[in-house]
């Protein structure tokens, strides 16, 4: 006997508040070899501070072994003790208690409760008329028994109201962190989400509290956070085997109802494992374009539109490089390899005041970081490409690389053809990137990243197309204190394109284009006592693009060489932002972001007449600068402000206003984007677009049904938006003014959504409602488009109706359905017909007057896992696909061609027959291997 | 930037047939708008001016606005009248001096209804000569890619000095040689069997000659010297017997003036070069004619001003690719009672060489001047 046990015991039963059973654990940490039980005791009494009661006679010849971090005591101690007939009883204030033969069941009918009851009050579950011990029956031998996690040390505790609790959640299994995972504390009704290295911070007060975390792909799990002061925590989630979330947009309780975020989706790869694609390539963009609100001119054309933006008013973020050109192939596929992307954030408005440059969305990408603890490698092929990635441990639990690389072998489809210069032309493309991920220690993350895509596309002999993107990212993220954590990140991206045009031999040229962007960027998290969570940072971005030399191409070729000349800029930004919870159910956002921007010479720009149009005759002046002195400068502040106000637990209202400016466009003069087309910057002449958006939304949450429903509202006010001038020619000469115009843009809509994130069939359902108008007035005659009246964009496809749904048959046979019906595009038809010179002649109506035919297409996949064994080497993963079931021709384009003397109409669709492909995929590992 | 459109054949002809398919959109405007199309040279000849109204899309017809008072001004003071000569057609004989090279002239057209219509001066700028003319054997995709054309581009070479236009427009006059495919021995008029004569194995030879409606443009603005090299123009295809026995193509060479050239730079990318992957917007042409009452209001056609150089080349080559040829089955009958066509032409196909049984195709099978021909050989046609 070592201590007082039916005292204790009585005591015990005294103090035991209601509601708990053998609910408590404690995680022990240690290597134990085969030790004595009181040795064990010993070890495990200075460790976490409990205290044991038992007579020794008990446990005579008991001896432990276990090893590891985080352990459970529960465990272990029901291992050693229960083959001896021992049972043990841990409760809440870190007593042991162990009886022979006779089970201890702590509980008495209650009916005051104690004081220790009333003031930790925090997990009083279901039921109040069942006693604890009825509860416990009717759930049966429930393995869910909450553990107890404990954060600090009890002694530095001591009177503080709140302390900051740092967490970082990870798989268990390799160690990778979680990214969008939540930690929500129901009583207080508060939460946080991990961020891409899987970390979160959360300010709680002091005791005990019940916990929940929820990760996409991952076992719920819920704790008792035993929060003694501030401190960090490691929280292991188990992959969740149960098949459910596969095909789910990422959409947790705490994202859609309570996240102070709208106008926002996130995506990860498992989203886009099992929706049907075209040529058997999985592809996130492509599933993003499924959702409300993102859109394209057509299929397979590069870029997209969000709410009513054009394309180059997006920015895709690999890991922090820009990616300039997001499309292989003219946009038949995603310039990334799908094997490294782990996580896909898409903000569509409210952007956070860190991100900024682009007026309609930030397609934020992060990249898998490796398996810290073992090798694994993942691959597949498709009719199109192969495709491999491997990862594995640098340093056990502390570095990890992954390496990836896409290729096609699509040149047997042009094989395949008749016609003579076809068969002479070749397409292919490739794309390269690699990951190394350093974690010394809790307090910094480093990474570095590397990308490359390259295509190439020649047209039989008189056209060539090569175009790439590289950059490289370091990023260093580091906690100071307890309160502050800063990211670090230095980042170059590039984007080239090259093209020999010989259609005509004597004007047959060359062009090779270059845009470079470096950037440095500092963000910082700054978490206060009170209610306030703070951003702060600043970022620089140096552009040198060098926009090329046209020269001539051949022997033959009389063309003038036309050098379009280099142009340098920097962008520069300052920001900070306040996140405060006025009361528990209402949260504002208060975040301002100035920015400024500098064209630097050296330059030689062309002055005009005023009240005339910029063109060579109109010349008044020519300025010259000299190296690095500013040409023209543009700055303003962006307001970003956004307020959440919750309605009970599962609804919400949110409302933002953001202002972004822009300070580098396209120049593009066809309706989808091309490899030619030419990144460049705002000028003396050429003003920055900016935009002001306001955005309105309610969210639920419909749990019983796992359902989370959304409708949003939003209007955008775009000026100074540019736009080519009819015939625009962009390498004709270098003064860009005297191609475009500048003008304005309104644009506005509403989304709905159902998500369905659990059960047998899940996916979501959306429809948005969306316009978007453009007006170029001048009174400059020339200067204006459609004679200055508003017109329909390009994109401006009203009605959009996506459903991407997943049923899982088995957990390894599942059918994935998706349908898509939009819109058709706006376009430009001949209302009537004229003679000239005796031929037929077209005259067209006002601009984007007409649509081309509605676009409705369904897919289907059928997926098919391998076994489900969980030794094995690799796994499989088979997918048949159909896309375009109907096979309906869908208009592209429609165009009408002046043949023999009369015009005819044609349309041109892409995918004019349903597709059918079988793609293979494998990984190293089993079934549930990330 | 734009892409061929092959681009998209090229990725997808392999899986997907009939991507491209006849479409009728469905227009609901209709729009009759004043069209004024004026062309004048220095070549000696009747010069034309045309006005019309523009026809809805879904009726297309000739529509002449009749009445004008059309006028031409040299800018120097002198200026010439075009009399209507038909239904919208104005012309005039001008006298030489008038159209010279350094010149400018404008249009004025004074309607029925008190409009007054004037264009820009437009210039007329001296012409180079055509150096040399070429083809070459050329395939062209269809959108079945099983399905080639084949056929023959003309290329020309034109060098010009740096004081001549270095924009041009190039027209082309077609003239071919084709044989009847049978002979002509009776002629049935529904009454009596005449008997042709003096018989011959087919009515022969004919020559038909016809302006094209197709054209090239091309500046050498952006090149160092003013030159054309290989210069693609006209191509025509084996889907006609054009290349079965001679083919004549007479290129003319149009000075155009630049704000000409790129009016009908336009004009040629509308005809056929819309609709690809990466197609561009399309949008109405304005001319360079304005109603002076009313500067907004849309007038379409064009003013200009050039003059011409010619060149011709012939063909005359046993292509290796298969050319189509006349449609002309062959039908018999023993006598009049069995004939299937109205009034046929035919021969005997009697061992005594002549009677009963006769064989005969449709008529400009015997008569190759049924299909516009004329028996007169050109006098630029080499033997």
């Amino acid at each position: 006997m070592k201590k007082q046990l039916y005292i204790g015991l009585f005591l015990v039963l005294c103090h035991l508040p209601s509601g708990y059973g053998q609910d408590h654990d404690l995680t022990v940490s240690g290597n134990f070899q085969d030790i004595p039980f009181s040795e064990f005791v010993s070890a495990v009494e200075i460790q976490s501070g409990v205290v044991f009661y038992y007579f020794d006679s008990w446990v005579a010849g008991v001896k432990i072994t276990a090893s590891g971090t985080n352990l459970s005591l529960n465990k272990i101690l029901s291992g050693a003790l229960l083959p001896v007939g021992v049972h043990h009883y841990l409760d809440e204030f870190g007593n042991v208690y162990l009886t022979y033969d006779t089970k201890l069941v702590p509980q008495l009918p209650d009916q005051n409760g104690s004081e220790e009851s009333r003031s930790t009050d925090t997990e009083v579950s279901g039921g109040e008329t069942l006693t604890n011990a009825e509860q416990r029956y009717i759930e049966g031998h429930k393995s869910g028994l909450l553990e107890t996690l404990l954060v600090g040390n009890e002694r530095l505790g001591i009177g503080q109201a709140e302390v900051f609790v740092y967490g970082k959640i990870i798989d268990s299994e390799t160690g990778e962190p979680l990214i969008g995972a939540t930690i929500y504390v129901e009583n207080l009704k508060k939460g946080a989400a991990t961020d891409v290295d899987g970390r979160f911070s959360i300010l709680l007060s002091p005791g005990k509290h019940r916990v929940s975390f929820n990760c996409m792909g991952m076992e719920p799990k819920e704790n008792i956070l035993q929060i003694n002061s501030g401190g960090d925590i490691v929280i292991q989630m188990e992959k969740g085997l149960i098949p459910i979330n596969e095909v789910v947009v990422k959409a947790n309780k705490y994202d859609n109802v309570r996240g102070s975020q709208m106008g926002f989706e996130r995506l990860n790869y498992k989203n886009t494992k099992e929706v049907p694609v075209v040529l058997g390539e999985k592809d996130l963009l492509k599933v993003a374009l499924m959702l409300p609100g993102v859109q394209t001119v057509g299929e397979g054309s590069s870029g997209y539109n969000v709410r009513g933006g054009a394309a180059d008013q997006n920015m895709i973020y690999l890991n922090k490089v820009p990616v300039y050109n997001s499309s292989h192939l003219f946009g038949f596929f995603t310039a990334f390899s799908p094997d490294i992307v782990k996580d896909f954030s898409l903000y569509k408005s409210n952007l956070p005041a860190h991100f900024g440059g682009r007026l309609s969305s930030i397609f934020d990408i992060s990249t898998r970081q490796g398996n810290m603890n073992r090798f694994s490698a993942r691959g597949g092929i498709s009719p199109i490409t192969g495709h491999i990635a491997v990862e594995g441990p640098i340093v056990k639990e502390k570095a990890a690389f992954v390496v990836s690389g896409r290729a096609t072998y699509s040149d047997w489809i042009l094989k395949q053809l008749e016609e003579p210069e076809l068969r002479d032309s070749n397409a292919a493309f490739y794309d390269l990137s690699g990951t190394v991920t350093i974690e010394p220690n809790e307090k910094n993350l480093v990474k570095a990243f590397g990308y490359y895509s390259n295509d190439a596309f020649s047209l039989g002999t008189t056209n060539q197309y090569a175009y790439s993107n590289a950059g490289g990212s370091l990023n260093l993220r580091h906690r100071f204190g307890s309160r502050v954590s800063g990211d670090y990140a230095l980042v170059f991206g590039q984007y080239a394109f090259s093209t020999v045009n010989t259609e005509l031999e004597t004007s047959a040229y060359t062009h090779d284009y270059r845009i470079d962007h470096y950037e440095m960027r500092a963000d910082h998290t700054w978490l206060s006592m009170g209610r306030h969570k703070v951003t702060f940072g600043i970022n620089g971005i140096y552009y040198n693009l060098n926009r090329g030399l046209i020269e001539p191409h051949g022997e033959n070729s009389l063309r003038y060489p036309v050098d379009l000349g280099r142009e340098r800029g920097v962008e520069l930004a300052g920001y900070i932002a306040d996140e405060i919870s006025l009361t528990p159910s209402l949260s504002v956002y208060l975040g301002l972001r100035y920015s400024s921007f500098m064209n630097l010479g050296p330059a030689e720009i062309l002055t005009y007449d005023e009240d005339a149009a910029m063109n060579p005759g109109n010349v008044s002046d020519t300025l010259n600068f000299s190296e690095g002195e500013i040409t023209s400068s543009y700055s303003g502040p962006e307001p970003r402000i956004s307020l959440v106000y919750l309605i009970g637990q599962n609804n919400s209202i949110k409302a933002s206003y953001n202002r972004i400016q822009q300070y580098i466009f396209m120049l593009s003069n066809t309706i989808a984007i091309s490899p030619t087309d030419q990144w460049k910057l705002c000028d003396y002449h050429i003003n920055p677009p900016v935009v002001d958006q306001f955005s309105l939304g309610y969210y639920q949450d419909i749990r019983s049904a796992g359902l989370s429903t959304s409708v949003e509202v939003y209007y955008k006010q775009l000026a100074n938006v540019v736009d080519y001038k009819d015939g625009a020619d962009f390498i004709s000469n270098p003064y860009t003014e005297t191609q475009v115009v500048q003008g304005n843009q309104e644009a506005y809509g509403i989304e709905l959504m159902i998500k369905k994130n659990t059960g047998k069939l899940n996916g979501w359902l959306a429809y948005s409602y969306s316009r978007s108008m453009m007006v170029f007035d001048s009174p400059i005659p020339g200067e204006s488009i459609n004679n200055g009246f508003k017109y329909p964009s390009n994109y401006d496809r009203p009605h959009n109706l996506g459903l991407v749904s997943n049923y899982k048959v088995s957990r390894r046979l599942s059918f994935s359905f998706t349908m898509e019906y939009i819109t058709g595009r706006p376009i430009t038809y001949p209302i009537s017909i004229y003679y000239q010179n005796g031929a037929e002649y077209l005259d067209f109506s006002d601009r984007n007057k007409y649509r081309i035919p509605d676009y409705f297409r369904m897919d289907l996949s059928i997926n098919l896992e391998g076994n489900l064994k969980k030794r094995k080497l690799a796994h499989s993963f088979w997918m048949f696909s159909i896309y375009n079931l109907t096979g309906r021709n869908n208009a592209y384009s429609v165009y009408f061609k002046n043949e023999s003397g009369s015009i005819n109409g044609y349309k041109l669709s892409i995918f004019g027959r349903p597709i059918i492909t079988l793609s293979w995929n494998f990984k190293f590992g089993n079934y549930a291997t990330e | 930037m734009r892409l061929n459109k092959w681009t998209i054949a090229i990725l997808f002809a392999a899986l997907c047939s009939g991507c491209i398919e006849p479409f009728e959109p469905l227009i609901e405007e209709e729009s009759e708008v004043m069209v004024i199309d004026g062309k004048l040279s220095d070549t000696p000849g009747i010069q034309t001016i045309t006005i019309t109204r523009s026809s809805p899309y879904n009726n297309p017809r000739f529509q002449p606005v009749s009445g004008c008072v059309v006028r031409v001004e040299d800018g120097l003071g002198s200026g010439v009248t075009f009399p209507e000569t038909g239904d919208g057609i104005y012309e005039n004989t001008l006298e030489p001096g008038f159209m010279a090279a350094g010149k400018a002239y404008k249009l004025q057209v004074f309607t029925p209804d008190d409009e007054t219509y004037e264009s820009d001066y437009d210039s007329l700028l001296s012409c180079a000569s055509i150096d040399d003319l070429s083809y070459e054997v050329e395939v062209q995709g269809t959108s079945n890619p099983d399905i080639n054309y084949y056929g023959v581009r003309f290329y020309a070479d034109v060098s010009g000095s740096m004081e001549e236009s270095r924009n041009y427009m190039w027209t082309f006059e077609e003239t071919w040689e084709y044989v009847s495919t049978y002979p002509i021995q009776y002629i049935w008029d529904g009454v009596i069997l005449h008997d042709y004569t003096p018989r011959l194995h087919g009515f022969g030879i004919c020559y038909l000659t016809s302006l094209l409606e197709n054209f090239e443009v091309g500046s050498s603005m952006q090149l160092e010297q003013n030159e054309f090299r290989h210069q693609p123009l006209y191509f025509v295809s084996n889907q006609s017997p054009r290349l079965q026995e001679k083919y004549s193509l007479l290129v003319s060479q149009h000075s155009l003036s630049y704000n000409a050239y790129l009016y009908w730079e336009k004009m040629r990318a509308q005809a056929g070069d819309t609709g690809g992957l990466f197609e561009t917007q399309p949008s109405s042409s304005r001319g360079n004619i304005y109603n002076i009452n009313d500067p907004d209001e849309k007038v379409l056609g064009y003013f200009y001003v050039s003059q011409v150089q010619e060149n011709r080349i012939m063909v005359a080559e046993d292509f290796d690719f298969p050319i189509t040829g006349f449609d002309c089955p062959l039908d018999t009958a023993f006598n009049q009672e069995d004939f299937t066509l109205d009034y046929p032409i035919m021969y005997s196909i009697s061992s005594f060489g002549r009677g009963s049984p006769y064989a005969y195709s449709y008529k400009e099978c015997h008569d190759c001047t049924y299909r516009g021909g004329v028996t007169t050989k050109p006098e630029y046609w080499d033997d």
